[in-house]
């Protein structure tokens, strides 16, 4: 029976013809992919996860203080901060949770913009998640619209804009519960390394430097001198470092601008011999008052601040949770 | 001479420091290049004397005229410009010497009068300097391994609470930005720990700061202060904790390695990889 359909055909042994050939790889492709997927979900159902151990896997690697310090990101909208979890995190979930595809992928580039696509699957459960969207090849910078014409640039912004729909997709198929787990477990990471030493804190220093941030700034911010930081602000900061390095917000957002950056850029990072003194005889007045820190000269807070921090930082989590769903949605 | 450390001693002649027991920033330096070449450097019977280095004498005379400016005339006898080679700059080198004194060229006397005037123009050094001790020899026992370490910060700023220690540095171009890139060259942030570590355990304070003095070598002689930020100290105080650890085992089984007696396999630096991946 089949030979008798293949003679049927009058096209049918017209190898050379190009439109056939590509038709051909064409649907090679789409089998091969037809095929990938299938086995995917074949060996997501041989081997589903355990979800104990993906839990423990995902909440290890949240306790490591390089993830945990970009894995919470915040920005200021509508004049209150929402916060939530980074891209950063968002992946490390996706690989240790299993059986995940996800990722962004350039379906056409056209006409000076690209459409994009971000998608996060549960091979196992076949939830899928997925966002199209177009991304114009233009930067807008506060002197003007930029077009892009460097492949680089053009693939840095598909990269940067795919990224923050790619983050909404993972969160969208894993479960929220799973997900609030994990920055709970970040923030204890971070919070349990919040150093509040003067050497970490002029390590702060130079990191919001970099923005043009000044340290009467952030005394204003936090509002208490830098020596007396508690160790929620401090993650708090780290949290407005990582808004600012991945782009999120700019310095303005979360500073107020009471002097010039731009001279503070030129003139640097400095010091007077007063302040050299006077950070020695600081150190050696807590050291006679406060004898429980002299060891560690490191801030050591009392179990109801600990709760009270804790309390915050529980109440500041469900807020941004909130927001950064609604941003996915 | 005979130390007991921990001591701080004042007016210690230099080729006495030098002469005394301990590791200092120099030895450390040395190790840091191999254990065999401080042997070689600081250990051997067979050693050669030192040579004096380039620009040596201009780096003391700045000193000098910086911090000990009332020891100049003492020290140094100025004779006109003149070639070294000439029969008169000879007699009077001899005169000077058979006096006690080192005889320097007009030129580097105004270079170094020319400096000291222009650090005082930074505020912040001028009040250091105006209060302070020139060469003080300290001598402390390192705790972890033992071995005596010895500094000599060339001015120290004492006050109530601890100390600020200064450097002089000479070189050509005095800017921070490009400072701290000497800084980097000749591992001065493993002085700057050296220094700060050995002083505080020497004379039982704390030292608050160490500034380096750096100032140009030519015309218009621009001066600039700079001090480490606590994290480059940090580098510097581990990168010497280990030195300071393989000087203690090299001492104690008297083996100096050296590059080591392998083939070793290298590879090229960085910036050629990458040249070749841009083409």
């Amino acid at each position: 029976m089949s030979t008798e359909v293949i003679a049927a055909n009058p096209f049918a042994g017209f190898s050379g013809n190009a439109r056939t050939e590509g038709n051909a790889v064409a649907k090679t492709d789409q089998n091969r992919a037809v095929a990938e997927v299938q086995a995917a979900m074949m060996i997501a159902r041989m081997n589903p996860r355990d979800q104990i151990a993906a839990m423990d896997r995902i909440l290890n690697a949240c306790a490591r203080p390089t993830l945990a310090d970009s894995a919470v990101y915040t920005y200021s909208r509508g004049g209150t901060d929402v916060s939530g979890p980074s891209i950063r995190l968002a992946e490390a979930m996706a690989q240790a949770w299993g059986n995940m595809q996800f990722g962004i992928r350039e379906l056409d580039q056209r006409n000076g913009e690209s459409t994009v696509q971000a998608f996060a699957w549960d091979v196992e459960t076949n939830t899928r998640r997925e966002v199209t969207f177009q991304v114009q090849h233009i930067r807008y910078t506060r002197s003007g619209s930029k077009k892009l014409e460097d492949p680089r640039d053009i693939y840095e912004m598909v990269a940067n804009q795919g990224a923050r729909r790619l983050r909404a997709c993972i969160l969208a198929v894993i479960p929220g519960d799973v997900t609030e787990a994990a920055v709970s477990q970040c923030e204890t990471t971070m919070k349990t390394k919040a150093d509040t030493s003067p050497e970490a804190m002029q390590k702060m220093l130079a990191a919001f430097d970099q923005f043009g941030v000044t340290k009467e700034q952030i005394e204003k911010r936090i509002q208490r001198r830098l020596d007396a930081i508690q160790p929620a602000q401090v993650v708090s900061l780290k949290k407005i470092y990582a808004s600012l390095r991945d782009g999120m917000s700019a310095a303005s957002d979360w500073f107020d601008a009471d002097e010039a950056p731009s001279d503070h850029k030129a003139k640097g990072r400095s010091t007077t011999v007063a302040d050299i003194k006077s950070r020695g005889t600081k150190a050696q007045e807590s050291a006679a008052t406060e004898p429980a820190t002299t060891e560690t000269g490191k801030f050591d807070p009392t179990p109801e601040e600990i709760a009270a921090i804790e309390a915050r930082e529980r109440a500041e989590a469900v807020g941004l949770f909130d927001g950064a769903m609604k941003e996915g949605a | 001479m005979n130390i007991t450390a921990p001591c701080v001693i004042e007016r210690m002649p230099a080729d006495e420091y030098h002469a005394a027991e301990g590791l200092s920033n120099s030895g450390l330096t040395i190790i840091a290049r191999s254990p065999a070449h401080y042997y070689a450097l600081k250990l051997d019977p067979n050693r050669p004397p030192e040579e004096e280095k380039a620009g040596q004498l201009e780096g003391t005379l700045a000193h000098c005229a910086i911090l000990e400016p009332e020891q100049f005339d003492k020290r140094y006898r100025v004779a006109p410009n003149m070639h070294r080679g000439t029969k008169v700059w000879k007699e009077l080198d001899a005169s000077a010497t058979a006096d006690g004194l080192v005889l320097i060229q007009l030129s580097q006397y105004d270079t170094a009068m020319r400096q000291a005037e222009s650090v005082r123009r930074i505020r912040e050094v001028r009040d250091l300097l105006d209060s302070g001790r020139p060469e003080l020899s300290a001598f402390a026992r390192d705790p972890r391994t033992g071995v005596i370490k010895k500094c000599r910060p060339d001015w120290t700023h004492e006050f109530d609470g601890g100390a600020i220690l200064m450097d002089v540095k000479t070189y050509s171009d005095a800017s921070p930005h490009e400072f701290k890139r000497q800084i980097a060259r000749k591992g001065y942030y493993r002085q700057d720990a050296h220094y700060r570590d050995t002083y505080e355990l020497a004379a039982q304070t704390t030292v608050h700061g160490f500034i380096f003095l750096a100032v140009e070598t030519s015309w218009p002689y621009q001066p600039s202060a700079v001090m480490l930020t606590e994290e480059d100290v940090e580098i510097g105080r581990q990168e010497n904790e280990m030195l300071t650890e393989t000087y203690a085992q090299c001492m104690e089984r008297n083996r100096w390695p050296g590059y080591g007696d392998e083939i070793s396999l290298v590879t090229l630096p960085k910036y050629i990889t990458n040249r070749m991946e841009e083409v």
